[in-house]
């Protein structure tokens, strides 16, 4: 005859001591529950999720990286943004040149003859006849402008120096301390008589 | 070793060592708990997780008058009950047709019996044959309290043991353990 309460004893028996260890997740999202991360350490921890690098890892490589842009930007700004700029027009008679380049030449000398001149930068003018040098450390400089070589200009004008001369022995010195320079530029007409 | 009380005086002071120390010691016993009365491993590790959190929100109700084990148990149960008190009533799965399944039992046969098979074929009954079978077997609650804690009637949760020990009967018959 069946024992009505054998099944009921052999559970209470077979489950007296029964354990068994849960997975460690368990545990982590209870910690995680209970100690609840700061944001900026949950964004730091989700990062791990993509990378090889432990959090302490990634701080570490973000900060020398964004410590690497601001010095790079640091540098940028004192290179440019304190010095003066030099800018202008350039003007092929009435109407102002389109295309061609302006020259700068920074000059050594204090005096006549111009020995030491060295060039110290090149910008393209734009089809407004516009040129600018930003950030020119101080100093003394002779200005070029060569019209553009494929539209026309060359042919009826030619290479002038500041403001409006063909040999820079007659160029205007332009004298940068701390303010920004206008240097409008005129280029004479060629002489097309054969001189 | 640490006695239970003074891990819970550590425990409340948000210790997370301390908290996991407390976790390690009680949490097999407890899983094990939780696998008799979820559905699966998935759900089981759930209530764990969610009993061990009331648990260390609720530790300060703990005086030291009984044992700590007896008092996590009771909260584990309770939440594993309010777990599937959500996507269930209990009620509804009420049957009055008396279960029929008569089998006599081979003894030798059952007791060769693992325990997980044992829990293999608990988890197939369902929610509310398995929770009042799990309270009023394994935990010794009367029908009287079951009834309380599930809020339904005394005869109910009779009912919902009959149903269930016939349902054991038909499975461990199924498996080769039980002579007809």
């Amino acid at each position: 005859m069946e024992k009505p309460d054998y099944i009921e004893e052999k559970f209470r028996q077979s489950f007296s001591d029964y354990s068994v260890n849960p997975p460690d997740r368990v545990w982590d999202e209870l910690k995680i529950t209970l100690h609840p991360q700061p944001a900026a350490e949950k964004f730091w921890t989700r990062l791990t999720d993509f990378t090889y690098f432990s959090p302490q890892m990634i701080k570490r490589l973000a900060f020398i990286s964004g410590a690497t842009v601001v010095l790079f930007l640091i540098i940028i700004y004192f290179l440019t943004s304190d010095n003066p700029t030099i800018r202008g027009h350039a003007y092929a008679g009435e109407s102002r040149l389109c295309g061609g380049t302006a020259i700068l030449f920074q000059v050594k000398d204090t005096m006549a003859p111009l020995d030491s001149v060295n060039h110290y930068r090149t910008e393209s003018i734009d089809n407004n006849g516009f040129f600018q040098f930003p950030g020119v450390e101080p100093g003394r400089y002779l200005l070029q402008i060569a019209p553009p070589a494929n539209i026309g200009f060359d042919e009826e004008f030619q290479p002038s120096w500041y403001d409006r001369h063909l040999y820079p022995e007659q160029a205007e010195i332009i004298i940068i301390s701390s303010d920004d320079v206008d240097a409008d530029v005129y280029l004479p007409k060629k002489d097309n008589s054969g001189k | 070793m640490d006695t239970d009380q003074d891990l819970v005086t550590r425990c409340l002071r948000r210790e997370m060592a301390s908290q996991k120390l407390f976790y390690n010691r009680f949490a097999p016993k407890m899983f094990g708990i939780c696998l008799r009365f979820a559905g699966n491993s998935t759900d089981a590790e759930d209530i764990l997780q969610e009993g061990f959190l009331r648990v260390f929100a609720k530790l300060h109700n703990y005086r030291g008058e009984g044992s700590l084990d007896g008092w996590i148990r009771r909260t584990i149960i309770t939440t594993a009950i309010n777990y599937y008190k959500k996507q269930c009533k209990f009620h509804h799965e009420v049957d009055l047709r008396e279960a029929t399944y008569n089998a006599t039992i081979s003894e030798d046969a059952l007791s060769m019996l693992t325990t997980e098979e044992l829990l293999g074929v608990i988890r197939e009954l369902p929610v509310g044959f398995r929770t009042v079978f799990n309270l009023f077997v394994m935990e010794g609650y009367s029908h009287y309290e079951i009834g309380e804690i599930l809020g339904i009637p005394e005869n109910t949760s009779k009912s919902q043991l009959h149903r269930a020990k016939a349902l054991i009967r038909q499975k461990l018959s199924e498996m080769g353990f039980m002579d007809k």
